[in-house]
């Protein structure tokens, strides 16, 4: 088939340039190949999303469904209600993500200005611990310092007479400010690894670009604003991109191990809801819709941000 | 180091911002921190919830308890051997394709970037995958860990928008001398994108070490479980434990309580277990990832 | 140019070496299973067992085991299989990720030689795959099964009803016998013993007089003894599954069951009533206002809300809990190493009932618990791992699994078996069996994680309880402190007899283990109803006030009915009813 299409293109004289183009992608071809085995051929499973699937059966032995599972999450008035709560939350905790995702950037800009090598190393190592730890440890961990009786904060209250004993703050029951506290956790987590690659993207900028704006008296914030942040740009654009795609996938692990009757309201992402009706047991069929449903909103997302940015930027990121 | 005059602005801005990355740093070891004081603190007293800031009768009973599971030392290789393999072949499989796609004369260069990051959004569940890797072969197979993962459509992007980055003039210098993609890639590429080469492997290394779904689910066989696969297998015996006194007395009067580990304190020692070695890796990486020079001190 | 063409010719070669080698390694595979057996051929020369016996691996998934053994297994009964079976069992490894390894293992066309299944509706989704190995095509090979009167009715029982319409066995139960009766029940109201007896022990007449008593306990005794605040009720969150369910839990005491026959039902386990949990007159509602109550009291743990199933075990362990429903609920407090339960005035957790309650106790089983054992029909050794099957259901391997061979742990004194002092030592202290392959006592049976009969099952061959917790020398053995104070009080030794003298059991029908699990379609309604009733129970709990309690209540229940509770409750009555209608075809 390629060679074919290789003999055709010959045939129509194409350029130089674009005769590497396809020697490139020849070579490019076996990763290709991978992904195509590896990501693309498994999705035939989608098709039990139309059956009533049983492992160990063939699917047309199934009953064919048609989009019976696509319906049933819409199929009742308080499901939808459910739905709009839950893609409520989903989307608000997202949107705070990016708002927030230039931290690990700036955290990157201003761990360059650190001038003791080995400062600058240790704080990057040590930053990076909590995102090995899982939300299951980091709840323990949380909860020795904010439960009501035995919370090391509370005690501290207490003993300098801020707080009466007996009106200790239920910092984990509490239902305000929900979608900000967990994204407090969020960063606290990720800021330290999520800075990783904008601390090597600023490896690629050029050094004369730095002396030579200090010759010309540039100051530290000029220099930021005109060398390192643009040279972190691309990065930045495209990891935005990615994460836009995002949208609704926000995990449920932490969530799911800070929530309680209480902040249900504000805490259930779609994630956790799907985890919470049982959504992702044994129903195959089902939960491949769901798992459909979001993959097919994701990649939507992703190329009308995608589109966004060309009208925007005047570039597309892909 | 070229130092200057450091004007007032610049002492405050720069005591505050080694105050501010040091209060982030505790905030961010102090957790790692009481994990550890709580897997090495008497077991009575962590079982009562009495350790917070310092350790109380200290030992090292949980971490000899862990280090005799079953299986632990081959488990250990194996977790190397795929965290070795998986990140040199994530390296090669990322940073190439991330190099082709940055070339503008790539065969329908767009179709194709688009078709790799597609599959960062979806996914097709289990079962089909299961039996594609069945039909591949790939159950129990050492191969199923380094395979499927290998071009990883993210560190891809990252490589990409790094190479991107780099001064053309330095590829077209070697252009002139007749050098084939290859020949660029190895010779010119590769040295040059050292940082996000060490980035990836960071991210790939990580991964690798820390995952056991994947043993989970497509491997039956001991000889290719890894270091985090018991682990979690052992976590899971502590937790099972404590369900199936929940729902079956009988069950519940065959086991004593006293001699059972506490859930909290397995997954105590074994996220340490699991830390630390990648805390002792990461200076390794580092020295290619930090700029050698600090750019807020570079003055006239 | 050339030199181009030859790079990339070697690339595509890397790729196709890649791909072979890949293939190649699954090839090799498939010898390895075999591998064992080659090696120990040359045991087997050297043993002079008459018949020419090679030793065969059988790899087993045993869904409900929780061990994290993996592999071939070695201990002492693992070298006792080898040695009367030829057999060594590979255990795939299990975790809380077993249901989707069994419906890939399913998709892809093959299950492990031996599978045991934690739950009927897997093993009926195996059954009509026809990935089961028929036991009654192969009834000659297993005497211990279809010649046994005790387990007449487990074969007659899954044969009938749990065979996908097939009328065939194709699996055995475990745990045949009786669950609890004999000494202990799961729930039993606990109150910690010296702060009741120190106000007095005042009179406990229903379930809502707890929480005066529990209020005078708590005024008494309001820190323990490293200062640390005590309450009254702890509760925790992370087991709910489609209530509350240690409000739920309640319900054991007067014999109604919310967990078995469904937990988003009430069953009178002695009336056989059943209605829905959210009947407006409900033991749940009752349940529910008793915390609410307890909570307006200050006597229920505010962080109850946030806390962990660990959380309360510590605080439990620190004494800083006055109630527990659980018998098995009472962290490290009881434990002989607390000191607690041993001191000249002992303290601990010990059963306080209310004159009105009729404890639950779990029924007989004759049909078993659905933890069953079944063979792959895709097995290449029928004949050897049926002869397993056999083995495993003989009386002798559940005594020898739970007690090891004689002469280890236990003799024969004056016809009934003792275990010995060193079997204390053994036992109390976890050490090694003297025996070939080593490991624990426990470990033998940890990797099936239940037997065909229960511990408390009493062999008819030798008159005496399968499991040495039971027999009479082990129950009486060495009482601590407390149990004694309590025997006192109690004028009983258990806390079986105890109820049973007071006329305060109520007696479960095995009818609730016999309902079938709801369709996946009513199962996804269930789950939907289930969390909405698991957050307003929590809220109820902790409402600020008597209409707010009722609100919530009400709330619940519109969005319930909304959701089709009315389907649910249709198919467990009727369910209900079926199988109270069936359980005496299977019981004597």
């Amino acid at each position: 088939m390629s060679l074919t299409k290789t003999s055709k293109l010959r045939l129509k004289g194409r350029t130089a340039k674009q005769k590497a183009g396809f020697r490139l992608f020849l070579l490019t071809l076996p990763f290709l190949i991978v992904i195509f085995i590896f990501s693309y051929v498994p999705l035939f499973g989608w098709s039990y999303a139309f059956f009533d699937f049983k492992a160990g059966f063939k699917l047309f032995d199934t009953n064919f469904v048609g989009l019976k599972y696509f319906k049933i999450p819409f199929s009742n008035a308080i499901l939808r209600a459910d739905i709009f709560r839950v893609v409520r939350n989903t989307l608000a905790m997202s949107f705070l993500s990016l708002l927030t995702s230039v931290l690990p950037m700036a955290f990157a800009v201003f761990l360059a200005e650190i001038h003791s090598k080995k400062y600058r190393k240790t704080v990057q190592t040590l930053t990076t611990i909590p995102n090995f730890i899982s939300w299951v440890l980091i709840y323990s961990v949380v909860w020795s310092l904010f439960s009501l009786n035995d919370g090391f904060i509370n005690n501290v209250l207490v003993q300098i007479g801020a707080i009466a004993d007996d009106s200790r703050i239920n910092f984990l029951g509490n239902t305000d400010h929900v979608w900000l506290t967990m994204l407090g956790y969020q960063i606290w987590k990720g800021l330290g690894w999520n800075a990783i690659m904008y601390i090597s993207a600023i490896t690629s900028i050029d050094d004369e670009m730095y002396e030579a704006a200090a010759i010309d008296g540039a100051g530290r914030f000029s220099k930021m604003y005109y060398i390192t942040i643009p040279g972190l740009l691309p990065t930045f654009f495209v990891l935005l991109m990615l994460s836009i795609g995002n949208l609704l996938n926000n995990g449920m692990e932490q969530y799911y191990v800070f929530q309680t009757a209480m902040n249900k309201d504000f805490i259930e992402v779609l994630d956790l809801y799907v985890y919470n009706q049982g959504i992702r047991g044994n129903n195959i069929s089902y939960a491949t819709a769901v798992g459909m449903l979001k993959s097919m909103i994701s990649l939507i997302l992703l190329f009308v941000a995608n589109r966004l940015s060309k009208t925007v930027r005047g570039e597309s990121i892909f | 180091m070229i130092k200057g005059k450091l004007t007032g602005g610049d002492v405050t801005f720069n005591i505050l911002n080694y105050l501010l990355f040091g209060i982030f740093t505790i905030i961010c070891v102090f957790p790692f921190y009481y994990i550890f004081i709580n897997t090495i603190s008497s077991n009575e007293l962590v079982t009562k919830g009495r350790i917070l800031f310092m350790p109380v009768g200290v030992h090292i009973n949980n971490y000899i308890h862990a280090f005799k599971i079953k299986g632990l030392p081959n488990a250990a290789f194996v977790s190397i051997l795929r965290t070795a393999i998986g990140t040199a072949v994530v390296i090669i499989a990322s940073s190439f394709p991330g190099y082709a796609l940055s070339k503008t004369e790539f065969w329908h260069r767009k179709f194709w970037y688009r078709f790799v990051i597609a599959t960062m959004y979806f996914s097709a569940g289990i079962i089909p995958v299961y039996i594609t890797y069945k039909n591949l072969g790939l159950i129990n197979n050492f191969w199923v860990y380094i395979l499927p993962g290998m071009v990883s459509p993210f560190n891809l992007i990252l490589c990409k928008t790094y190479i991107e980055s780099i001064p053309a003039s330095l590829e077209e210098s070697a252009e002139i001398d007749g050098a084939g993609y290859l020949t660029k890639y190895f010779k010119i590429i590769l040295p040059l994108a050292k940082p996000i080469i060490a980035t990836i492997a960071i991210f790939s290394a990580v991964h690798h070490w820390n995952s056991f779904m994947d043993t989970v689910l497509y491997t039956s066989k001991s000889r290719l479980f890894t270091l985090q696969y018991i682990l979690y297998l052992f976590q899971n015996e502590v937790n099972a434990l404590a369900e199936i006194m929940r729902s079956d007395p009988t069950a519940g009067q065959n086991m004593d309580p006293s001699t059972m580990l506490t859930p909290t304190a397995v997954r105590f020692t074994v996220t340490m277990i699991t830390v630390l070695p990648i805390l002792m890796v990461y200076p390794f990486f580092q020295k290619y990832i930090l700029k050698g020079i600090m750019i807020g001190a570079v003055k006239g | 140019m050339n030199k181009r063409i030859v790079r990339l010719l070697a690339t595509i070669l890397t790729l196709v070496m890649l791909l072979s080698a890949l293939a190649g390694c699954g090839g090799g595979d498939t010898t390895t299973t075999t591998a064992p057996a080659d090696s120990s051929s040359g045991d087997q020369t050297g043993e002079t067992t008459e018949e020419e016996r090679e030793i065969i691996t059988l790899d087993a998934f045993i869904m409900q085991s929780v061990a994290s053994t993996f592999g071939i297994s070695e201990h002492w009964l693992a070298e006792i299989v080898k040695e009367e079976l030829g057999i060594q069992i590979e255990f795939m490894p299990t975790g809380d990720q077993v249901d989707q390894k069994l419906q890939a293992l399913m998709a892809s066309g093959e299950l492990p030689d031996i599978v045991g299944f934690k739950e009927n509706k897997l093993a009926v989704a195996a059954i009509e795959a026809n990935m089961l190995l028929s036991l009654d095509a192969n009834k000659e090979a297993l005497p211990n099964i279809f010649e046994n009167e005790d387990l007449k009715h487990a074969v007659n029982y899954y044969r009938d009803q749990v065979s996908a319409g097939k009328n065939e066995l194709f699996m055995m139960p475990s745990a045949v016998g009786p669950l609890g009766a004999t000494s202990d029940t799961n729930w039993k109201p606990q109150l910690m013993w010296k702060v009741y007896q120190d106000i007095g022990a005042p009179e406990i007449n229903t379930l809502e007089d707890y929480l005066d008593v529990v209020k005078q306990m708590q005024d008494a005794y309001p820190v323990n003894e490293a200062g640390e605040k005590v309450y009254g009720f702890q509760l925790f969150s992370d087991w709910d599954s489609f209530n509350a369910l240690e409000v739920a839990t309640l319900s054991f005491f007067y014999g109604i069951d919310t967990e078995y026959v469904s937990p988003l039902m009430e069953t009178q386990v002695t009336t056989h009533e059943i209605g829905s949990i959210l009947d407006e007159d409900s033991f749940y509602k009752r349940a529910l206002d008793f915390y609410f109550q307890a909570n307006q009291m200050g006597l229920l743990d505010p962080d109850s809300l946030t806390q962990k199933f660990d959380t309360v075990q510590e605080k439990l362990s620190a004494g800083r809990v006055l109630f527990t429903p659980f018998s098995w609920l009472t962290g490290s407090f009881n434990d002989r190493g607390s000191g607690n339960v041993t001191a000249d005035e002992p303290n601990g957790f010990e059963m306080i009932p209310a004159a009105d309650m009729k404890i639950y106790d779990a029924p007989y089983q004759s049909v078993g618990r659905p933890w069953t054992f079944a063979i792959s029909a895709a097995t290449e050794h029928p004949e050897r791992a049926l002869e397993f099957l056999n083995w495993f259901y003989d009386f002798e391997t559940s005594m020898l699994v739970q007690n090891g061979p004689e002469g280890v742990i236990w003799e024969m004194q004056d016809g009934e078996p003792v275990v010995t002092d060193e079997g204390w030592d053994i036992i109390d202290n976890n050490k090694e069996m003297p025996l070939p392959g080593g490991g624990l006592l426990k470990d033998g049976g940890m990797d099936y994680n239940t037997m065909p009969f229960v511990a408390a099952f009493i062999n008819p061959e030798t008159n005496v309880p399968m499991g040495y917790r039971y027999w009479p020398t082990s129950l009486s053995r060495n009482p601590t402190k407390l149990k004694e104070a309590w025997r006192e009080w109690a004028d009983a030794t258990t806390t079986i007899e105890y109820l049973k003298k007071n006329d305060m059991v109520s007696p479960a029908s095995q009818a609730i283990n016999m309902i079938p699990a709801a369709p996946d379609d009513l199962q996804m309604v269930m789950n939907q109803i289930g969390d909405v009733v698991k957050t307003n129970s929590w809220k109820m709990v902790f409402a600020k006030d008597e209409a707010e309690f009722n609100a919530l209540w009400e709330d619940m229940v519109t969005k319930a009915n909304g959701l089709g509770i009315e389907q649910v409750n249709t198919y467990y009555e009727d369910q209900w009813q079926q199988a109270l209608d069936l359980v005496s075809k299977y019981e004597d």
